[in-house]
């Protein structure tokens, strides 16, 4: 039983620590220690939770879990219905997060090889002379993105360039940049699988949000320090009121305009505000859980 | 042949495509870009690989295979958008943007682009 108890204290451990930061007011001032934080503290939850039930289930064998789950196939008669049920629901947890990731990733490199095919088919490359190395697709609706992959491409939408300025565009385009250098897909990419999991959870739908909305945050930053914030303060503005002009109620397509708003205030008001002390004691009580529940998964006992 | 190479091949074929108002064999397509001195067994391979990825559609006639574009370069433009704007429908983007602002007309006009497209 003090195993299960190990695993359970490491979720609550961790799943107080993703309050904290959904609640926090900090994140958005250093939005890189908060991206840390959240990946740190929702490995840990899911480790626990399944660890939790396997060291549930498998207690009666009074051994590891891992040693214990290579004895399960020989040994499984000797556990009752409850136990059973335990590891069965733990396995199932497990290998559906484990093959829905990978289900996930799977439609998502396909979508991008099609996305690339068709920019190869339609797009035009910026001319070179400006320095500019984006993608051109010849349509009035404002769109700047990134599609990752081994050779990332930026896009900018004929729309998008008509709209900003050229000192605008070139904080746009340095801030797409970012988010291909630092890899920001493969930091959204768990979370979004883990809400394709649980489309209806409202809880993951905003986790979900939240943590779109820092990495954004982070591409905002690097871009201001190389353009300025004005630039992409302004440029942003010009989009969300391009979204809600048209005379039609801002529906879900408009430009969500909170988030928005919170990346101008926070590019046209830096507040500088220091890492509450909390964090690093935050980190490391993620750290301890997570490493409870992974070494509990491998330590012999 | 490098890839961005034969990624410039594959537009241009598509370009000669959609100029055409009727499908077209391997040999109208390399005639018609007979000035960049390719192969035909080029344009051959270049056409076989856009009908395997689903944007030329190949249909015998005889002995030889005619090949039409799938959609209008409009149609990929209105596909791309939309999963620019992610109105697809699939709430996991592939793609990570900066900002995105379109009027409900907007958003009307690129669906029906594309449905055009679907059901011809």
């Amino acid at each position: 039983m003090t195993l299960a108890v190990h695993h359970v204290a490491a979720g609550t451990a961790a799943v107080l620590v993703s309050l904290w930061l959904l609640r926090g007011r900090w994140t958005h001032s250093h939005p890189r220690a908060a991206l840390v934080l959240w990946q740190l503290s929702s490995l840990a939850l899911i480790v626990s939770v399944v660890g939790a039930l396997l060291s549930f289930g498998l207690e009666p064998f009074g051994r590891g879990l891992l040693p214990a789950l290579v004895d399960l196939p020989w040994r499984f008669q000797e556990l009752d219905l409850w136990h059973l049920g335990a590891v069965g629901l733990g396995l199932a947890v497990g290998g559906w997060l484990v093959v829905n990731q990978l289900l996930c990733l799977r439609s998502t490199a396909r979508a991008r090889a099609r996305h690339r095919l068709l920019l190869q088919l339609v797009a035009t490359q910026e001319s070179e002379e400006q320095g500019r190395d984006a993608l051109v697709v010849d349509h009035p609706v404002a769109v700047a993105y990134c599609l990752p992959g081994r050779t990332p491409h930026i896009v900018v939408s004929a729309g998008a360039r008509r709209l900003l300025t050229d000192d605008e565009l070139d904080a746009v385009l340095a801030h797409e940049r970012a988010h291909a250098r630092e890899r920001h897909h493969l930091v959204v990419a768990p979370f979004q699988a883990l809400r394709r999991l649980l489309p209806a959870s409202s809880l993951l739908t905003r986790v979900c949000s939240t943590i779109e909305l820092l990495v954004e945050m982070c591409a905002d930053d690097r871009a201001a320090r190389s353009r300025g914030r004005e630039p992409l303060a302004s440029a942003l503005e010009r989009f969300r009121a391009n979204g809600s002009g048209g005379g039609t109620p801002a529906g879900a397509l408009a430009v969500a305009d909170a988030p928005v708003s919170a990346r101008i205030r926070r590019l046209r008001n830096p507040d500088g505000g220091r890492l509450p002390l909390a964090w690093p004691l935050a980190c490391a009580v993620a750290v301890a859980a997570l490493a409870t529940s992974l070494s509990l998964f491998a330590v012999p006992l | 042949m490098d890839v961005a190479k034969l990624g410039e091949l594959e537009r241009a074929v598509m370009e000669v495509l959609w100029a055409r108002a009727e499908p077209a064999t391997v040999r109208a397509v390399h005639e018609e870009l007979a000035d960049r001195g390719l192969a035909y067994t080029t344009v051959m391979t270049v056409l076989t690989r856009l009908a395997a990825k689903g944007v030329v559609r190949r249909k015998r006639s005889g002995r030889a295979w005619l090949y039409a574009p799938a959609a209008s370069r409009e149609e990929h433009v209105a596909e791309l958008m939309l999963e620019a704007l992610e109105m697809t429908g699939d709430r996991d983007s592939a793609l990570v943007r900066f900002a995105q602002s379109v009027t409900n007309d907007e958003a009307d006009a690129l669906r029906k682009a594309l449905e055009r497209g679907e059901s011809p």
